[in-house]
């Protein structure tokens, strides 16, 4: 019994009956459940006629007019009605809460808007017994939903929301056939040989194959997985390297929109704290080779993506100044800059290589042999920096050739106050220390470069 | 129907329950153990009626009992009914033992036990249970207006904790098909419930119908019998009516045995059933007929002048065509209703659709329509109805503000003409145009009803619009003016539904106060009141000849109503649920019905028989539409979908509705094993339609090259299976995602399924070149 007793107990006392007989109440409670079915189902032929699955108080209203019975005023409002819980000892009662109104506020209140005109808007549902798959349409569901069905729903559901001017993505399903599924398997499984013939093999088959355009982003992954969880598997990252430079060599392939999944590894490779087991171990030239795969991306699709190379050199740049970063790091950024191109070198090398000098010597008066070691390598990097400089200054310049500059102690103290001491110490020790002092004075000469009037 | 009255519903209805006692006992075999012992009988004939007599003397009936002493001159005694029975000579205790005992057992339950109905009822269950799979769908199907009538009758003696018991014990038995009876039932709580609910007057006044075998029925009268269960026995007697079908062909599942209530007895459902229909086309007026052969004979001399070849030659072939069909089929000019005389229009009107029937797309199951959806956006759930004209130029919407709204689809100004004007001025047809108002709006707003607008219609010309409300009224509205020009008045209660005459005039309203009713446009009274419903009618349509009247009603019921002599003509029983829509195809031969049971039933209009049930949809159906052809049935739901359906239509099919039936029971059953197969067989149907359907393309258009027609037919074949295949996949994916994850089993012939995004379907039409249009109202 959905009406109980107790209920028209309630009712009785709110309404002024305070004691009502039990055969009375029992008798009422029968009554009025009844009665309250009949005009449900009367109501129910309204919400029908109406097209709609939820009764309303206005369905209520026409049962009772039909019937008629005075209809209920003052409930029929726009929003659906909330019952709230009374805190009761004995049972639960609800009600409607009824707010007070203070009806000055209302009519000082500006109108309401008017609600909006209703529209049609037309489009295919189907043609030819077809259904497009156009954004006037739900998804489809697939076949194979079966399991995950209220997943699917859920984005139907979604779908419906932001149904104005946002686009359907068609959630299309990647198939992989069973031969470049094996074709994959097999490749990494060489990969990982330790025989260096197979490995070649493997890396000249990605590099120059046609019909693997699907794995793509397999091998993308496969690069990006490798560098994560081989950081010290000096091997393994090589061949994780040689494995992205295949996947760009391969003319068949279409890499631009993998790019942005590759350059996080490649920048891992260059710029990692540690990339080896032991020091001594020849990092160097694996982030050598990163730095010169990075400059390679930057150099085939600067042109359509104009802000990457300047947000590799700034994280280069950030690395490179950081005094905390160990010194592997800083090789990286300086071997990174350097490879981007001589100006980008020129502008953001050689203004702080005096600066860098001071740290790096400090560093290097270490007793550690591994800071000497390290020290030694970025050393040589700044030197590299500093020749590409002015190679393309003596290129730029107006002969196509500058003379070398006489190593003697006006050069250096010229030089000292562009580099440094110690890195003009470091110059002068070099065969081709004239060029360099010549290229690098040149540019300190045209033009009043931050770091001769700091 | 290879059916006839049983024994025992041959005897009169019984008003009492003494009779039915008396009366069950004059079976065939019963009367013959009585005269083989001619000896014993006048003592035992002497002794029954002193049973009798006494029986009646102590429930009171003096009348009754008066009457029997004066024709049986039998005396007073003062001996009581154990004396008798127990003086009952023994040579008789046999099959006529049970007389007197059970008016002893009837009377004892009467007065005492008050679980009687519980256990009898209960044995009755086991024993169905535990009968053979053969007669289990009918003895179900008997069962639930025993069970129904065993709550009302606990409830009427008072007993009224027993009832609810009852109720609560059995009611799970028959909620697949009668939960919304047996929710209301639940509620009766009261012998004054029963005595004023108008379900359970329904029951209690009305016979319940169900079709049963002969054996089944048998089998069921002697488990009664024999277990001397005299209550439900008497149940069976006073408010079953039983029909039982010859042969061997067993009913395969409840619903088809299930008839429900229908307000007639057996005799005048047959006779109803048998009644003879005339479902031609309506004759054309011989002035439009001469009118438009005159136009386009014209036409076509012009252009062969011109030496262009022209579709008036064709239009010309169809029409001779059109012209033949109607005079093999159609119906003679004395039997069509009464039309006014032509305007003239009707000669534009006839030639379009003549070109729209050689622009016609032939759709069937291998070339599914293109539907187009028009939604309604910020409607906030007060839209109540929509329909499109016949050219697709409007669209109209009711709504539950009283209003109704019309949408120009070809999005142009709806300039109506001014009402007041100098008619002097107006000399020539730019006058008139001139007089129209200068709005810009390609909508307007028609108000004038007075309460929620819950049907309209748009006549064939789209120059009228009817619409129906809650207000009591219909409201004629000109479409030239926007104005609203009669109002009609008539039904007491709130009007369901209107429509329109296929050729205009006559339009047809269904009310809440259980009766159709027809008008035409030139009267404010209604012509013709269709009453018989039990409940309240819910939607009504016109047959394409207009002499027939189609309602659907809330009794679960679909009737077929004569036009002119306003009687019944059909009545269609077996929905499970209120009727809310219904469609006739467009050759008048079969008609279709939807509404809350979700199911769709195809019907033969002739034989009055149900050819098929479609199941699928997930919620109640709002709508339905045929296929030019008739070939596809369209149907538009709440759950959100337009669904395409297969119409069979073989002449076996509709020779042997039984027998389809119960293939489709089994398709259901065993759809594993046999989907292949079937599917292929379907193929084969659906490219030998294709191959029908080309052809008649090649003999309605000569001049296209035979050629490409080859080609064509051949594309069409292949096609075709992709299409199969891929409906196949469809029914799979429906499966997966089925709104508000409810499951229903798919009915075979379910082509396909079309999803909208959270849009309920309020309305689907097919336009005469067999485009299909969808109405709904987008809801969150």
């Amino acid at each position: 019994m959905i009406y109980s007793k107790s209920s028209i107990k309630n009712i009785a006392e709110s309404i002024g009956i305070p004691k009502l007989k039990d055969g009375i109440t029992t008798a009422m409670a029968q009554d009025v459940e009844y009665r309250l079915h009949e005009i449900i189902t009367e109501a129910m032929k309204f919400m029908r006629h109406s097209k709609r699955t939820k009764l309303t108080v206005a369905d209520i209203n026409s049962a009772l007019r039909v019937r008629n019975i005075e209809p209920m005023y003052g409930f029929e409002a726009g929003r659906p009605i909330k019952f709230h819980k009374a805190a009761s000892v004995i049972e639960d009662i609800y009600y409607v809460e009824d707010e007070e109104i203070d009806l000055s506020t209302i009519l000082e209140e500006p109108l309401p808007n008017v609600p909006l005109e209703v529209v049609y808007t037309a489009h295919w549902l189907a043609v030819e017994g077809v259904q497009p798959r156009i954004q006037q349409n739900p998804i489809p569901l697939d076949a194979d939903t079966e399991e995950n069905g209220p997943a699917a729903k859920k984005i139907a559901k979604s779908q419906h929301k932001n149904q104005d001017g946002v686009d359907t993505i068609p959630l299309v399903k990647h198939v992989l056939s069973k031969e470049l599924q094996l074709y994959f398997e097999c490749i990494t499984g060489s990969l990982q040989s330790t025989d260096p013939i197979v490995r070649s093999t493997a890396l000249e088959s990605i590099s120059v194959d046609a019909g693997i355009h699907q794995l793509v982003t397999y091998f993308v992954q496969y690069v990006a997985v490798t560098v994560k969880n081989n950081l010290h598997n000096l091997d393994t990252l090589r061949t994780a390297l040689a494995v992205a430079r295949a996947i760009r060599r391969n003319p068949n392939l279409f890499v631009e929109p993998y790019m942005h999944q590759l350059i996080p590894s490649l920048l891992t490779c260059l710029v990692s704290k540690r990339l080896c087991e032991e020091y001594t171990e020849d990092h160097w030239s694996l982030r050598n080779g990163a730095a010169e795969q990075i400059a390679d991306i930057c150099r085939n699709y600067g042109h359509s993506y104009h802000t990457l190379q300047s947000r590799i050199a700034r994280t280069l740049l950030r690395a490179f100044l950081d005094p905390t970063k160990p010194l592997t790091t800083h090789y990286g950024a300086i071997v990174g800059l350097t490879k981007l191109g001589a100006s980008t070198a020129k502008v953001l090398i050689l203004p702080n290589i005096k600066a860098y000098m001071t740290l790096l010597s400090t560093e290097m008066e270490k007793t550690n042999p591994q800071l000497a070691h390290e020290g030694k390598h970025c050393q040589e990097a700044l030197l590299d920096a500093l020749r590409v400089i002015a190679r393309e200054e003596s290129a730029a310049s107006e002969g196509g050739w500058l003379e070398p500059a006489k190593l003697n102690s006006v050069q250096k103290s010229k030089l000292s106050t562009v580099v440094g001491e110690p890195m003009a110490g470091v110059v002068f020790a070099e065969k081709d220390g004239g060029e360099i002092v010549a290229g690098v004075l040149a540019i300190s000469k045209n033009d009043k470069t931050p770091a001769n009037t700091s | 129907m290879s059916s006839k009255k049983s024994g025992l519903s041959e005897t009169p209805p019984a008003t009492t329950g003494t009779s039915s006692a008396g009366n069950v006992q004059q079976t065939p075999r019963d009367s013959t153990s009585l005269t083989t012992s001619a000896n014993g009988r006048n003592a035992s004939q002497k002794h029954i009626e002193k049973i009798v007599l006494q029986y009646l003397k102590s429930k009171g009936y003096k009348d009754a009992e008066k009457a029997l002493r004066e024709d049986a001159m039998l005396d007073i005694s003062e001996t009581t009914l154990t004396d008798l029975a127990n003086a009952f000579p023994a040579s008789e205790v046999g099959s006529d033992a049970s007389v007197p005992s059970w008016i002893l057992f009837y009377n004892e339950a009467e007065q005492g036990n008050p679980d009687a109905y519980n256990q009898s009822y209960k044995e009755l269950r086991r024993w169905i249970d535990s009968s053979l799979d053969v007669y289990k769908h009918e003895l179900y199907a008997a069962s639930y207006p025993i069970f129904a009538h065993s709550y009302m009758d606990l409830l009427h003696r008072g007993l009224c904790e027993k009832a609810s018991e009852f109720m609560e014990l059995y009611s799970s038995d028959h909620k697949v098909f009668h939960s919304k009876d047996i929710g209301v039932m639940a509620t009766l709580k009261t012998k004054h419930h029963v005595e004023e609910n108008e379900l359970a007057k329904l029951y209690r006044e009305n016979k319940y119908g169900i079709r049963m075998t002969r054996v089944g029925f048998e089998l069921l009268l002697s488990f009664l019998q024999d277990h001397h269960y005299t209550l439900l026995m008497r149940t069976v007697n006073q408010h079953l009516n039983i029909r039982t079908i010859e042969g061997t062909a067993p009913i395969s599942s409840e619903a088809e045995a299930d008839m429900g209530i229908t307000g007639h007895t057996q005799n005048q459902l047959d006779h109803f059933n048998s009644q003879e229909v005339l479902l031609g086309s309506a004759p054309l007026d011989p002035f439009v007929r001469d009118e438009v052969e005159r136009t386009l004979q014209s036409e076509a001399d012009r252009r062969v002048k011109d030496s262009v070849s022209s579709e008036a030659v064709g239009l010309l072939n169809v029409f001779s065509k059109t012209k033949q069909d109607s005079n093999v089929n159609g119906l003679a000019p004395r039997d069509a209703i009464p039309m006014p005389p032509p305007r003239g229009i009707e000669v534009e009107q006839q030639i379009a659709s003549l070109k729209a029937v050689r622009k016609r797309i032939s759709l069937g199951p291998a070339a599914l329509p293109s539907v187009c959806m028009y939604t309604l956006h910020n409607a906030n759930n007060a839209l109540n109805c929509a329909a499109v004209s016949e050219d697709l130029s409007l669209l109209a919407g009711g709504f539950s503000e009283s209003y109704i709204k019309i949408w120009s689809l070809k999005r142009e100004p709806l300039r109506g003409f001014a009402s007041n004007f100098y008619p002097a001025l107006v000399n020539s047809m730019d006058d008139a145009e001139a007089l129209r108002d200068k709005t810009t709006d390609d909508c307007r707003k028609l108000v004038g009803h007075s309460g929620p607008v819950f049907g309209l219609d748009i006549s064939f010309d789209s120059k009228y619009l009817i619409s129906a409300s809650e207000d009591k009224t219909a409201r004629l509205w000109s479409l030239d003016t926007f104005t609203n020009v009669v109002c009609y008045k008539g039904h007491n209660y709130p009007i369901w539904d209107v429509s329109f005459a296929p050729q205009g005039f006559y339009f047809a309203t269904a009310s809440h106060d259980r009766t159709a009713r027809l008008w035409s446009c030139d009267h404010i009274y209604a012509l013709r009141i269709f009453a018989g419903h039990l409940s309240d009618v819910n939607c009504v349509r016109f047959h394409p000849n207009s002499k027939y009247v189609v309602t659907g009603s809330c009794d679960k019921t679909v009737r077929l109503w004569d036009v002119q002599r306003g009687s019944c003509v059909r009545v269609f029983t077996g929905h499970t649920g209120s009727v809310d829509t219904v469609a006739v195809s467009p050759d008048g031969r079969i008609m279709a019905s939807a509404g809350e049971d979700q199911t769709v039933n195809v019907w033969d209009l002739g034989s009055g028989r149900r050819m098929d049930t479609l199941t699928g949809h997930t919620g109640p159906v709002y709508s339905l539409a045929f296929s030019q052809e008739g070939t596809l049935l369209l149907s538009g739901s709440a759950d959100e979908t337009v669904r395409a359906w297969n119409v069979k239509r073989s002449a076996s099919a509709s020779e042997h509705p039984i027998i389809v039936n119960r293939r489709i029971e089994k398709q259901t059953m065993q759809q594993d094993e046999e989907e292949s197969g079937l599917r292929e067989g379907g193929n084969q149907n659906s490219n030998g339609t294709t191959g029908m359907d080309h052809q008649k393309e090649k003999t309605l258009s000569p001049a296209a090259h035979p050629d490409a027609m080859d080609v064509d037919a051949g594309e069409g074949k292949t096609a075709d299976k992709h299409k199969s295949g891929s409906s196949s996949e469809s029914k799979k994916r429906d499966a997966a995602g089925v709104w508000k994850s409810k499951r229903v089993p798919e009915s075979d012939a379910l082509l396909k399924t079309w999803r909208t995004k959270s849009t309920p379907v309020y309305n689907v039409t097919m336009s005469k070149r067999n485009l299909a249009v969808a109405i709904g109202a987008f809801s969150l």
